[in-house]
């Protein structure tokens, strides 16, 4: 990349180190936010202790007792169970690409709450009993939840599982509490408001194993999560093995909340609203929002924990109902101020120029890329038979076919998502089977209608998604990538609004930048699903003319799916004919868009005429009536 | 216009059931007043009852021990599942917890008294039995003085004002012992341990602290204005306690005495090994028994 303009490198070195400094400068602030607050809290308690005691280690034995084996531990256990709440937050938010998912969302809380009764009912002898049942019935909880909701991709699912079972376990916890005697039902709902003042040092030691475990584990997974937070579909598409994601951040998220519940009692709040208060102060790429959400869960439990304990001593307050005191006024300030948080928005036309980026395609025009060979694909009954289709580097075809003829189902087969019982599908020569999802990636992008975002992210950092396959799972994204992003917008004609929000988009500006990011992907192959639905004439002209060029100028080879048949005859090199899941035709544009194949593949009256300047196929509609 | 759906037939239904249930409210307004006494309840109500009730339900534990003591057991019809004490009294028919009573079946049970401690959290079953004319003496002692004169008026509405000031007299004669016995005595500092994580004590106007004063003690949360406050560990430490009171029911420890012994090492009580339990029932329930709880706070502050 040295023979970039000055004019976009000054902007691709502003990007480059626009994330990478905006963690390091939130990260750095949190931390010493932090380490004040932690001070301040070994110094305030029901029995002062100043700073210059402790700095001249002047303390009475009673003292040491209180600091040592009093405040410190419970310091600990507030940092730790509010850093464990909000990763785990922040991770399943993403992980369900739902705003208001919580730590407790998934009936983690719930289980762990159960175990934590069973244990002051029936074992309150054992000291361990509670964390230990918690724990137990967390995990319990878990592997139900992810049993119930496992099946599909849809996020909903798990949601509804673990209210389900949250309910559940809820009447369980009602019925329980209600044979308990008043002692013990005192005991377990000052435990359901929080408690960190029983922490010892196994508890403490497990916690923060946990924490630092879990946090390096999501961490590692920061980027995959970027990508799902757009769609499961786009992550796979983009290289995620999103199936093992989904189950290692399931799994961590969970033992993360269940370490903090069953050591620190159901803490409320800290795991909604922190990861929240990040993402508007910060953007929302999970590899900022994942340690900061971490440094200000900590944060945040231990202010609140520190006034609980303070405000009105020698009495305590439950730290569950600080934390959302101090929790929802600044929620509340950060909405209403959101803009301010967000870096300006330039809406300067940047200059940059669509330079030769893309893929010098290993493959020579005309070679094929994609083979079906005898690909026969069903659930329960038949969707694709002994289907036979190539794509060749160099030239655009058209999957054209009613809807239910298996045009999707084909294409996901394409993409790797689907696995065909027979037949065999090649990528260079090479089985599908052989490629990694990464590696796939490097080579196939998807390019489907773009869907609307619910967590809002810029438009270069949607397109740097597509970078993900090329690059280390963890870490932040290089100038190359960042390079690479910025000219994949450029030649989709997007550079313009690299800065803005992608759901502040039109639709045909969300399509251009979509297809940004599958060139980002360096592909030698696109597929693409219906890309010219939801745009108006002009805009399709315009994405299908950028096709077109990508595979004349880079050998770029494309399969596009699509309804407009017009649009089809004008642009596709060759067009392949699908119906009841078969190939009815295939082949150049003139020989299979005939009256006779089109009437029968679509069963319409229909009639093929010849454009009069470039001979091409226009087909015109007859209504049944005439 | 009728609704859709509700047949004449449900009408008809309905129509007798109001009937019913008016004939059922009149006849109960008939008795009303009928060879009753006058008498004024712990909270202020008047209520008529009828001079030495046969059939009597008690809705706490520490009255069913009263009734009992008293040799009322006989007529106690019904009692709470809180009810442990005499044994005899399990063997009464329950009508629900002290929380959440049963209504349907006190109504069933047909009692000429109901019998309630503290008003605070019945009002409703209150209201509720009041406009079915079911007389309810509520008794609301909150110091252990109080729970003698109270005794005393259950003596006086059940007929058994003789047997009350036996009992009552007797009672007398022991928190006389007992202080005459930590007269003189040093006030040892104690903290009595409701819950331990969190730490809850007993505050300022509670019985446990009424208990602990009159047992020559002196509770260090016992200037709390809240009656069981989430007390600070670490302010429990410097208050230094030399006696740790623990609740111990039928030899279940309540709370966990090693997690004390760990928490609390620094403190003279766990030095000296000075941690006691004590039944909760006998300081909790504003009853008879309230002075074998005297007694035993006074064992475990003093040793005697």
């Amino acid at each position: 990349m040295v023979s970039n303009e000055v004019t976009t490198q000054v902007g691709e070195m502003q990007t480059a180190d626009l994330t990478k400094q905006r963690a390091r400068f939130v990260i750095m602030l949190l931390f010493v936010l932090l380490s004040l607050a932690t001070i301040i809290a070994l110094c305030l308690g029901s029995e002062s202790i100043s700073l210059a005691q402790l700095w001249a280690q002047s303390l009475s034995r009673e003292q040491e007792v209180i600091l040592f084996n009093i405040r410190l531990p419970r310091i600990a256990l507030a940092l730790g169970s509010g850093a464990a709440l909000a990763l785990a937050g922040a991770a399943f938010q993403a992980l369900l690409r739902n705003p208001l998912a919580d730590p407790y969302v998934l009936g983690v809380s719930s289980g762990a709450a159960l175990g934590a009764i069973v244990g002051i009912l029936f074992a309150s002898q054992f000291v361990f009993a509670r964390p230990l049942l918690s724990f137990a019935g967390a995990s319990a909880a878990t592997f139900v939840v992810y049993l119930l909701g496992r099946r599909a991709d849809d996020p909903a699912r798990l949601i509804l599982a673990g209210v389900v079972i949250s309910t559940l376990l809820a009447s369980f916890m009602v019925l329980l509490t209600t044979l308990a005697d008043d002692i013990r039902l005192r005991n377990i709902t000052f435990w359901l408001l929080g408690d960190l003042s029983s922490g010892n040092s196994e508890l403490i030691l497990f916690l923060t194993m946990t924490v630092i475990g879990g946090g390096v584990v999501l961490f590692a997974n920061a980027r995959a999560l970027n990508l799902m937070i757009v769609g499961e579909r786009d992550a796979f598409s983009l290289g995620v093995e999103t199936t093992r994601v989904r189950w290692i951040v399931f799994v961590t998220a969970s033992l993360l909340t269940a370490a903090a519940v069953s050591t620190g009692g159901a803490i409320g709040y800290v795991g909604l609203v922190v990861p929240h208060l990040i993402r508007l102060a910060a953007g929302n790429d999970n590899r900022l929002v994942l340690p900061a959400s971490a440094l200000a869960g900590a944060l945040l439990v231990l202010l609140a924990d520190t006034m609980a304990r303070t405000v009105i001593a020698p009495r305590e307050l439950p730290t569950g109902a600080i934390t959302a005191l101090i929790g929802a006024p600044v929620m509340v300030y950060l909405l209403l101020g959101r803009g301010k948080f967000r870096r300006a928005e330039t809406g300067k036309r940047a200059e940059v120029m669509a330079l030769p980026l893309l893929p010098t395609s290993q493959t020579k025009p005309g070679a094929p890329l994609l083979q079906l060979k005898e690909v026969s694909f069903h659930y329960d009954h038949e969707i694709l038979t002994h289907i036979n289709l190539s794509v060749h580097a160099g030239e655009i075809v058209a999957l054209l076919g009613p809807n239910g003829a298996g045009k999707s189902t084909l294409l996901n087969v394409a993409a790797g998502k689907l696995t065909p019982q027979s037949g065999a599908v090649n990528l260079q020569e090479r089985n599908l089977a052989e490629f990694s999802r990464r590696e796939f990636a490097r080579h196939v992008a998807l390019v489907a209608q773009a869907s609307e975002l619910h967590f809002p992210l810029t438009v270069l950092e949607y397109v740097l998604a597509g970078r993900f396959a090329h690059t280390s799972s963890v870490g932040f994204d290089s100038p190359a990538d960042i390079d690479i992003a910025r000219q994949a917008l450029a030649a989709t004609d997007a550079a313009h609004f690299a800065t803005r929000l992608f759901n502040q988009l039109s639709s045909g500006e969300k399509q251009r930048v979509v297809l940004a990011r599958a060139l980002a992907q360096q592909p030698q192959l696109l597929l693409l699903d219906e890309p010219t639905a939801n745009l108006d004439v002009a805009h399709q002209i315009t994405l299908l003319e950028l096709v077109q060029r990508l595979t004349r100028e880079y050998g770029i080879g494309a399969l596009i799916v699509t309804h407009e048949i017009n649009l089809a005859a004008e642009y596709a090199d060759r067009v392949a004919l699908l119906r009841q899941g078969k190939i009815f035709a295939s082949g150049a544009v003139e020989s299979v868009m005939t009256t006779e194949n089109l009437r029968a593949v679509f069963d319409a009256e229909l009639a093929v005429h010849k454009h009069p300047q470039n001979n091409k196929p226009v087909i015109t509609l007859i209504g049944k009536t005439q | 216009m009728p609704c859709p759906g509700l047949q004449p037939r449900s009408f008809l239904w309905l129509a007798a059931f109001l009937c019913l249930s008016v004939s059922c409210h009149q006849r109960i307004d008939s008795q009303k007043h009928h060879g009753k006494q006058l008498f004024t309840d712990e909270t202020g109500r008047q209520i008529a009852l009828t001079p030495n009730p046969q059939r009597i339900i008690s809705l706490a534990p520490n009255i069913t021990e009263t009734l009992f003591a008293l040799g009322l057991g006989e007529r106690v019809i019904g009692v709470t599942t809180y009810c442990d004490f005499p044994v005899e009294a399990k063997a009464k028919e329950k009508v629900g917890d002290t929380l959440k009573p049963n209504l349907e079946r006190i109504i069933a049970l047909k009692p000429d008294l109901v019998l309630i401690s503290t008003a605070s959290q019945l009002e409703k079953i209150t209201q509720q039995l009041d406009q079915l004319n079911i007389p309810i003496f509520i008794t609301n002692p909150k110091t252990v003085a109080e729970v003698l004169t109270s005794i005393r008026k259950l003596g006086e509405i059940t007929g058994t004002s003789q047997q009350a000031e036996t009992l009552t007299l007797a009672m007398q004669t022991k928190i006389r012992e007992s202080q005459q016995i930590v007269t003189n005595q040093s006030l040892p500092k104690v903290l009595y341990v409701l819950q331990l994580s969190p730490l809850i004590t007993a505050g300022k106007n509670t019985f446990i602290n009424d208990l602990i004063q009159m047992a020559g003690g002196q509770s260090i949360s016992g200037e709390e204005a809240a009656d069981y406050p989430q007390f600070s560990r670490e302010t429990a430490i410097a208050r230094a306690p030399e006696v740790i009171i623990v609740p111990q029911s039928h030899g279940t420890e309540l709370v966990n005495v090693e997690a004390i012994k760990q928490g609390f090492a620094i403190t003279p009580a766990v030095k000296n090994n000075r941690i006691v339990s004590v039944n909760p029932d006998l300081i909790d329930r504003p009853g008879p028994r309230i002075v074998d709880g005297l007694e035993a706070l006074r064992k475990a502050i003093h040793g005697k």
